[in-house]
Parts: structure tokens; sequence; C-alpha cells
């Protein structure tokens, strides 16, 4: 919890009701009972949650996050943020992440930008990128297959 | 069933490199992967080791060059090889239970038993190491006695024994139940008696004890049985030699029972035993010995929500009355957005407090060590006790003067796709900030320290016979100009997790340029503040400033101009 303070007192964030609202995101992310346990004593996915909740409680207009789904994340913490994040979107935030799991791509992204190689080889909304795909369910896997059999 | 097969690895890697030359492709993407540093590297750790190897032998060598008796040298010789044998126990144990493949090994369908034994055989393999301390040890022995050619023969066969011999003493020691913290305690103190045994630091009683007793000296450890034999060789004692080879003889040998008392207190079945020559450091212990029915309940999340107090969340991470006189010294010269950046930068409050106290408590023992090692004299290397007390006054200064940045959670790498980049450059701080709280912090310290320096100086200026007043500027001097190095140290932290010299270009060529002139204007300035007279010091230092805050103030302009950002290769990092 000291932690998530620093992290809101460097971002200059205060007024009355933030103590509540980061108390509600520690429960949402099943932290409350952590909240005095040292940060290296964390699992992985337990530090994610809380640099989770730092970034949440701050609530920038962008959020840019590496690898959200293969961060150690439990079921409940995933769902959280997945939640948090949809509902953030709602309010204008511009969430980009990064992944290398195509599935979570596909059900939980607006636009969708595919890097291979250091390049950016698509970038568009994902229904678009759906129009020209035979399977509509794996959009993103079949386009990634066929850049690869592109260049070999 | 093996653990390993050189067949397999080797038709491996030519099928890869096949595959290599067959796609130009391929062969771009195999050389744009990280490598290991040169630091990492085993070839690397090995020349260091050999070199130590020379530098102990050259401590062999040195009673005999400054005309000593000659079992001096197998007195050396057996005190070094004392240690090394305490040093190789934590290291066999080390191999043997503390190594991350152990875990995955763990996770094969491989037995117990071929794991350990795998794990021997690697323990075994480290036996370079005392072969090579001990042929530099004969080697010198042998060059500084006059050996003559069939003596010379027999310094191979006699290294490779007194090795066995100290590898199986070691064996024989992890059977002893010793404390890391104890275990560090003869490295540290054998170093410092093989160092001082070269002069006079402790007059006629060491003297006595040392040059008198050399003999009895030698036998305490196996190295220095064989160092005993050769030198007994070489004047024809035969009676002594094969005594002396007879007992090493059988030390060695022990290395067998040592190995099968190894497997009896092996058992693969019990996983308890895994540990069983391994003694747990002390947070295991009391992890392992808690019990479970003491143990707290967790608390449920009303409970803690209604524990936190309002508005305790933004409150100041560290209490004022928590942090010892100098960190609170320096929070109260802070703002509040400097308070909470170093919050940030530092984790845990920083120990600046009880690094003075023991750095003054080392300066304290230097100048004593100083004191009674002062010239004239020296038994084998002359000023050989000022170079020991020399080394704990400059530990002492180490740990009291700001000589290393204290942001290191700032500056803690993080890696992602290949690229490293430092924790602060997701937040919203920048190194200027950084810079100045350094700056604060440095002074803040450099004045706590620096009195017991200037006083350290005319201590030792008294003892050693120059001016007590010139002492005292000196320790004045070396505070002033750790606080000076502070902008340039800085700059060399930045410098790290920067890509500053990444690519090629002239960019790189400038920033290198002015960081290395800096350097040598510091250097020069402090030279000039040691040596010349008044009032040119107050020169010199004034030359180091302005080398040290033009190298931060180009560095810091560069930065800001966007010349290079806070991300490089993650392979760069050590």
């Amino acid at each position: 919890m000291q932690n998530i303070g620093i992290i809101l007192r460097l971002y200059g964030v205060d007024g009355s009701g933030i103590q509540d609202r980061v108390l509600n995101l520690m429960r949402e992310f099943d932290l409350l009972t952590l909240a005095n346990s040292p940060v290296e004593r964390l699992s992985r996915g337990q530090a994610y949650k809380t640099a989770l909740v730092a970034l949440i409680a701050v609530d920038p207009e962008v959020w840019l996050l590496d690898e959200p789904m293969a961060s150690g994340m439990d079921p409940l913490g995933q769902a959280a943020f997945k939640r948090l994040a949809r509902d953030a979107a709602t309010r204008g935030r511009t969430i980009i992440y990064s992944t290398q799991v195509l599935e979570v791509a596909e059900r939980f992204s607006d636009r969708v930008c595919l890097i291979h190689q250091g390049e950016i080889r698509a970038f568009d909304k994902l229904d678009n990128l759906r129009a020209g795909a035979a399977d509509k369910q794996n959009t993103l896997e079949e386009l990634f297959m066929k850049l690869r059999a592109g260049e070999s | 069933m093996t653990m390993r097969s050189i067949q397999f690895e080797k038709a491996v890697r030519t099928r890869i490199k096949t595959a290599l030359r067959a796609d130009s492709q391929l062969r771009l993407q195999f050389k744009q992967a990280p490598r290991t540093p040169w630091r990492q590297m085993p070839a690397t750790r090995v020349i260091a080791r050999l070199l130590l190897s020379w530098l102990f032998a050259a401590f062999v060598g040195a009673p005999y060059w400054s005309g000593q008796p000659a079992a001096t040298q197998s007195a050396t010789g057996a005190l070094w090889f004392a240690v090394a044998a305490v040093m190789f126990r934590f290291r066999i144990l080390g191999i043997l239970y503390d190594v991350p493949s152990l875990t995955a090994l763990a996770l094969l369908p491989a037995p117990r038993d071929l794991v350990f034994r795998w794990q021997r055989r690697r323990v075994l393999r480290e036996l370079w190491r005392p072969f090579s301390d001990a042929l530099a040890m004969l080697i010198v022995i042998a060059g500084s006695n006059n050996a003559c050619t069939s003596a010379w023969l027999t310094v191979l066969p006699m290294a490779l024994l007194a090795a066995v011999a100290v590898w199986a003493a070691a064996l024989w020691l992890t059977f002893v139940p010793i404390p890391r913290q104890a275990g560090c305690l003869p490295s540290v103190l054998g170093f410092l008696i093989i160092l001082s045994a070269q002069s006079e630091t402790l007059g006629a009683w060491w003297k006595r004890l040392f040059i008198e007793h050399c003999e009895t000296i030698s036998l305490v450890s196996p190295g220095g049985w064989i160092a005993r034999a050769y030198l007994a060789m070489l004047s024809g004692d035969t009676t002594l030699l094969v005594t002396l080879l007879a007992l090493t003889g059988l030390a060695a040998a022990s290395l067998a029972p040592a190995l099968r008392r190894w497997d009896h207190s092996y058992d693969p079945d019990g996983v308890a035993l895994w540990y069983s020559f391994y003694e747990p450091p002390d947070e295991w212990k009391s992890v392992v010995n808690v019990q479970l029915e003491s143990l707290p309940l967790p608390p449920c999340t009303a409970e803690v929500s209604e524990a936190i107090a309002p508005g305790e969340i933004l409150k100041p991470a560290w209490a004022s009355n928590s942090v010892g006189w100098v960190e609170r010294c320096l929070l109260h010269r802070l703002t509040t957005r400097e308070r909470i950046i170093l919050e940030f930068a530092c984790l845990k409050p920083p120990d600046w407090t009880n690094q003075i106290k023991w750095g003054a408590v080392l300066v304290a023992l230097g100048i004593g060590i100083c004191w009674l090692g002062r010239p004239p004299g020296g038994i084998h290397i002359d000023g050989a006790g000022l170079i020991t007390g020399g080394i704990a006054i400059l530990i002492g200064c180490g740990l009291g003067l700001p000589l290393t940045s204290p942001f290191e959670r700032a500056f803690h790498p993080v890696t992602t796709y290949g690229i490293s980049i430092p924790f602060m450059a997701v937040f919203p701080v920048t190194p200027h900030e950084l810079m100045k709280i350094a700056l604060k912090a440095g002074v803040i310290r450099a004045v706590a320290f620096t009195p017991v320096i200037m006083l350290g100086g005319a201590a030792l200026g008294h003892t050693l016979g120059f001016n007590a007043l010139t002492g005292g500027m000196w320790g004045l001097y070396c505070g002033v100009l750790s606080v000076l190095a502070i902008p340039w140290l800085q700059t060399l932290a930045l410098s790290e997790i920067t890509n500053d010299t990444t690519r090629f270009s002239p960019v790189t060529i400038a920033t290198l340029v002015v960081i290395l002139s800096e350097v040598v204007g510091l250097i020069a300035g402090a030279v000039i503040a040691f040596i010349a007279p008044q009032p040119l010091p107050i020169l010199g230092l004034a030359l180091a400033a302005v080398c040290s805050f033009g190298s931060a103030r180009f560095y810091m302009g560069m930065y800001s101009q966007m010349q290079f950002d806070l991300a490089r290769p993650a392979n760069e990092y050590s």
C-alpha cells in the first residue's frame, strides 16, 4: 500500500475519495490482505496487480501495458483488469497493450497492430481485418500465418 | 542413463550451423541475438582466478626476496590454503545445493542419486582451482630457491597432490556446520593475516610468532605440508620429505572416504536430506521452525480496511523518527516533491547513518593498523602494514562518503522485448530531479563524514611523521572531492541506463570524449589538490568542480535535446 501511495503522490493525485478508491481496487484485485506486505515478498502476479491498482487509481489518459495477460495474474485479477480497462475505454481512456496471445487480442481489442520482426504489418479495426479473413474466429492467427508463409 | 550427451550436443550444433549457413535471414537474426557480456564469460572468470593464484604466489615469493628464512614461504602457503579450504567448502556446497540447474534437474524423470552424482562430478571439476594455487606456489618456491632440473620436474605431480589434499580437506569441512557469516570471517581474517604477515605490523610479537614459528605454522594445512616437503627436498632432508609427502598423500587419499560419506549421507528418497549438508540461511530456519498452530489467521478484508486510518495512503512513506540523523537531516532539506521522489527511487530508507558509523570505525581501525605497522622496516615487504591499514581506511571512506548512487530502485533495469529500460522511465521522474536530490544527499553525507576523515588524516599525519595539519587538510580535500564527484558519478550512472553509446554516431563520440576528458580533469584536479603547495589546491578543487559539473551539464543538455533516451539493448546490462 505504501508503494501505491508513493506512486499516487508522484503523480500528484490527492482528494478525499482516493483512499476509498484504492481500497476498493485492492479488494477487487484480492490484494487487501497483502496491504502491509513488503513489495519484494509479493509474487510476480501480485506485484503486477499492485502496479495495476496504482495505474487505475492514477487514471491517466493513456495506459501502456506490457503483456498484461502473461503477467502471472490469477483469473480473478485478469477478469478485474479486463472489466476496469473496458470501463476506462468507455470513459475515453486509450489503452495500448502488447500480447503474444492472439486469441486475447482478438476478443479484447478494438484496434489491432500486428508487429512482426520489428515492423508494423497490419494496423486496423478488428472488424475490418475480419472482413478479409476466411476464419472469422481466428483472424489474427490466420493473418500471422500468411505473413510467415509470405516470408519463406 | 546419462545426464549429458556430448555427441548429441555436437550433432545439434552442427545442424544449427548448417541451417545458418544456408539461410542469410537466419544468420542475421543469429548475429542480432543477445550474447553473454565478456565480464560474465567463463573464460574471464578463469583468467581472473589464475591471476589470483599468481597474486598469492607473489606473497609466497616475497619472504625469500626480502631475505627471510625459506620456511616462511611454506608458512604463508599454509595460511593461504587454510583460508582456501574454508572458501572451497562454501563453493562445494554452492555447486551441490544452490545452483539454478538443480531446480530444473529435480523436475526431470532422473533418479535423484544420478542427479547427485552429476552434481558431484561438477564439484570435482573445480579441482583446478587449488591445483592452480599449488602450482603457482611451487613454481615460485622452486624459482626463488634455485631448484635443479629434477626438482622442477616434481613441481607438477606435487601440485596435483596438494590440490587433491586441499580439496579433500574442503570436502571434510562440508560435514562441519559453519554458518555462512562465520565462513566469511576466516576468509577476511586470513587475507589480513597473510597481508600483515609481510610487515612488522605487530612488532616483535608478530615477528616471534611468524618467523620463529613458521615451521609450525607450515603444518596448519595440506598446502603448507607440500610446500615444506618441497623445501625439504631442495635442502636434501629426505626424512622430512618422506614424512610430509606421506602426510599429504594420506590427506589426498581421504578424498575417497569423504566422497563415500557423501553417498551414505545422501538419501534419494528423503527430500529433507537433500539439504543435509547445507545450513539454511537464518530466514529459512525461522520459516521451518515456526509452529503452524501459532500462525495468526489471515485477516479478512473488512478488518484490513478498517485498520487503515483515513488519509494514511497519502502520508509520507518514511516517518522522520524511524530514520537515522543523517537521513532526517536530508528529509528536512528536501521539498515535498523531492521527498516523494527519494521515497520512490530508494524504496527503503537509506542506511547512511549506520554506514557513516561503521565507516568511522573502519577508519579508526585502519589508522591503528598503520600506527602499529609504521616505518621503518617490515619483515617481508616494507610498508605492508600501511597497505593493510590503508585498505581498512579506504573501505571505511567508501562506506562513509557519498561515492555510490543512492537510487538503486530507480535505475533498476526492466527488460522487455530485448530492450532494458530503468524503472524510473515509466514514471514522471526526470534525471534532473534525481541529480538534484543526489547532490543534496551527497553534501549532507560528506559534511557528516568529513570531520571523521579530517581527524583520521591528522592522526595519520602525526603517526607517520608528516604534518598533522597536512593530514587533516587531505581529509578535508577527500570530503570536498567526494561532493564534487557526485555530478560525474550520477552522469555515469545515467549513462549506464541510456542508449547514449549504443550507436556509432557523432553524438556518441562527443559524449565519450566529454565524459573521458572530465575524468581526466577530475583526476588532475584531485592530484593538484593533494600535492601542490598552497594556494594551488584551491585551484585544483575548482578544476575538479568545473569538470564534474561541466560533464553533468553537457550530458543533461544532450538528454534534454533527446539525443539519447532511457532504453538500451538488454544484453548490454551486466
